[in-house]
């Protein structure tokens, strides 16, 4: 067969590997499945960074473009692939028309009426209240697709400067667009080609040119008009969760932990009442359920802590109680009925057999983190994505408890330490602390893996 | 007269005529037809530029256009044959092996490619820019193999000596307005491996096309490049792979779990 005799060794190999191969059944499909697996893996940076994107550019066009002027905007957005960000230098009130859908003769009409006209300071106090709803989305979802820099008076030469809206999401869009024609660009083709897609839509869809409303008093908060899928939520959930694991694992002083704790807590408060549809402002903070908060009181009633230890366990509550504002909210919360601001029947059960269950293990002995991974093993059984992210979320909640829990839930984990005798008071704080930082890991770690399996075609979702 | 009356009349209106009916002869060719059209893509999920020729096309006939006016020496042919078994220098020639180019060569092909290309600096490896106009940039001894895959050629190798057992990229990243290189491995008689599912890996461009060489077998050089970038390109080949015999000095445990990872079988030979 072979004329080389050097390789005639290897050739042997080789067509002994092919009849072995050949005899062996072929599962087409499993092979094909295997390589979309990996293919999408691979394409995930870029698959992440065009949902941003997309995202930008929907709340860029809500907020910014929907009238005839969308198309330049959009244009300019889109074709200038080398420029700088797109800004746009207007006054509120003609931004406030863009936002109700003014017609151009209306707009004239108003250009000619005095600076402090009554109409004109609505129009401009309806864009600047959509503007702040628009920047607690973004807050939100950590994209910063659009930046308001308020107008300003020169006071030398007493000129007003009409406050500028700058969009520095248009430069990514733009390069994602033109990312086909760039050298070493193929592999965002297939996301330039949905970008443009989406585009299209967006320019041809009528129905969001109309942000039209009789009152200006009426604009409720803006709210992305196309439902967040549980994909785009994931990935809002992820990197909050991230950041919270980053930050906790920097050590950082508990005040700030306290904080960012909150902000997840409030970001997957709001994560749920978009997943069940509610839009109630009061609902952000609803970390701990009042039970709950009984059960702590009772917790720390039952374990037989020696007094000192006790004394400053409450202290701390109290201490991150009072803290901030959250401690305020919280302590309405449990005054108020628990059918108006908690989560539905299912949720809160589960909730609260998933705390107990945990408390017991950690009652048992087990390590902090061996007991979380087995309760959300436990609970993870559900097999389609709604479960797996209710699971997560579960997950996180068991991971980052809330800031006036998680002081019990060390001072719980080091005294069972301090009882086994091993370890000094401060080194078994430290390994408490610890394993809480290695849970959040852990979450997040499990959180992206979810979405990695998530569907993500921007068609799909979008 | 009459003739030119008859010109200038309006001429009968003809109603044009349609064919509803497919003849029965063609109706097979009509079902055939309209299944063919089916199988085209979808026009929504179409190209965005579906007449964009790709970068990996225009960067092989650059290099392509530049190799032309590269020369292979008779002793470097015959030193190269003494290494590797079977090779004759018209061979070799044919392959694309090429001597280490002059200086006087290196003008003649960036002004090849200049006129055919325009400045391209920046977008190839070996080409630059140093205010000068376009350059190509090559080594100044050894010998130089262009790695291919897919059938374009992707990248050059040198070569120091025959017997070189690691060549290097020709690259322009350290000129000004060069370019990396992107790595390819390098493939040889690629039709076996669509037919048996099975190639052979080794090591380098030159060792490939003798391993290939009067076998029915398709060989893989590694090229030095990444486990994972050799799994895709693999991919990317032959979508239906299913083993690779592995021919290596070394075997780094990092290749067999991105191989064995893609459900590839391996061997080692």
């Amino acid at each position: 067969m072979s004329a080389n005799k050097k390789w005639a060794h290897v050739h042997a190999e080789a067509a002994e590997l092919a009849a072995e191969v050949r005899r062996e059944p072929q599962d087409k499909a499993a092979r094909v499945a295997s390589l979309e697996k990996r293919r999408r893996k691979q394409d995930e940076p870029a698959r992440r960074a065009y949902a941003n994107q997309s995202l930008a550019l929907r709340l860029f066009v809500q907020f910014v473009g929907y009238n005839p002027e969308i198309k330049d905007t959009l244009n300019a957005a889109i074709e200038a692939s080398a420029g700088l960000d797109h800004a746009i230098t207007r006054q509120d009130w003609e931004m406030g028309c863009y936002l109700r859908g003014v017609s151009r003769e209306e707009m004239e009409r108003l250009r000619a009426l005095p600076a402090r006209h009554t109409e004109k300071s609505t129009l401009a106090k309806a864009w600047k209240r959509a503007f702040d709803d628009y920047q607690v989305e973004e807050k939100r979802t950590g994209i910063v697709a659009l930046r308001r820099i308020p107008g300003s008076m020169d006071l030398k030469t007493g000129q007003k400067r009409a406050s500028q809206i700058h969009a520095p999401c248009a430069q990514d869009i733009a390069e994602i667009a033109a990312a086909a024609m760039k050298v070493q660009g193929k592999r965002f083709e297939r996301f330039a080609q949905a970008a443009a897609a989406h585009v299209a839509i967006l320019r041809d869809d009528p129905a969001r040119r109309a942000h039209t409303k009789d009152e200006a008093d009426e604009i409720k908060p803006k709210r992305l008009q196309q439902p967040d899928t549980p994909a785009l939520l994931m990935v809002r959930a992820v990197s909050k969760v991230e950041k919270l694991a980053e930050g906790l694992r920097r050590d950082l002083p508990p005040e700030m932990r306290a904080e960012a704790r909150a902000h997840l807590i409030a970001a997957l408060a709001t994560l749920d009442d978009e997943a069940e549809g509610v839009q109630d402002d009061e609902q952000v903070a609803v970390p701990v359920h009042p039970d709950l908060k009984n059960k702590k009181v009772d917790k720390t009633a039952e374990t037989d802590l020696p007094a000192d230890r006790k004394s400053a366990d409450t202290e701390n509550a109290k201490a991150s109680k009072n803290a901030g504002s959250d401690g305020v909210v919280l302590d309405k919360l449990s005054n108020t009925p628990p059918q108006k601001t908690a989560p539905p029947a299912t949720y809160e059960t589960y909730q609260k057999s998933i705390k107990f269950a945990l408390s017991e293990k950690l009652r048992a002995g087990v390590p902090f983190h061996v007991a979380a991974a087995e309760v959300e093993e436990e609970i993870g059984d559900e097999a389609d994505w709604v479960g797996r992210m209710e699971a997560y979320d579960r997950h996180v909640y068991h991971a980052c408890p809330s800031p006036d829990v998680e002081p019990d839930l060390i001072a719980e984990r080091v005294y069972i330490m301090c009882e086994a005798g091993d370890v000094s008071e401060t080194e078994a704080a430290q390994i408490a602390r610890r394993e809480l930082c290695e849970v959040c890991a852990e979450a997040a770690k499990i959180a992206r893996s979810h979405v990695s399996e998530l569907e993500y075609a921007p068609g799909k979702w979008m | 007269m009459a003739a030119a009356l008859a010109l200038l009349r309006p001429l009968p209106s003809v109603a044009p005529v349609r064919l509803d009916l497919v003849p029965r002869e063609f109706e097979a060719l009509d079902n055939t037809l309209s299944s063919f059209l089916d199988a085209l893509p979808d026009p929504a999920k179409a190209r965005l530029y579906p007449e964009h020729i790709g970068d990996d096309l225009i960067n092989d006939a650059i290099l392509t256009c530049a190799f032309a006016y590269f020369s292979l020496a008779e002793r470097d042919a015959a030193k190269v044959a003494e290494v590797y078994e079977g090779f004759t220098p018209a061979r070799l020639h044919t392959l694309g092996l090429r001597s280490a180019p002059g200086e006087v060569a290196r003008i003649f092909a960036a002004c090849a490619v200049g006129e055919r290309f325009c400045d391209q600096s920046g977008f190839v490896a070996p080409l630059y820019n140093d205010g000068d106009g376009m350059k190509i940039y090559a080594p100044s001894h050894g010998l130089v193999f262009p790695a291919r895959r897919g059938g374009l050629t992707r990248a050059w190798l040198h070569y120091k000596h025959p017997a070189d057992r690691a060549p290097r990229w020709v690259s322009s990243s350290h000129l000004p307005k060069g370019c990396k290189v992107r790595p390819s491995i390098h493939v040889a008689r690629s039709e076996f491996a669509a037919r048996s599912g099975v190639c052979l890996l080794v090591s380098h461009a030159l060792e490939a096309e003798e391993a290939a060489a009067g076998a029915f077998v398709s060989a893989v050089a590694l090229n030095g490049v990444t486990p994972s970038a050799l799994v895709s390109q693999l991919q990317e080949e032959w979508p239906d792979l299913r083993a690779v015999t592995i021919s290596l000095d070394e075997v780094s445990p990092y290749l067999l779990r991105a191989l064995q990872a893609a459900d590839l079988k391996v061997r080692c030979a």
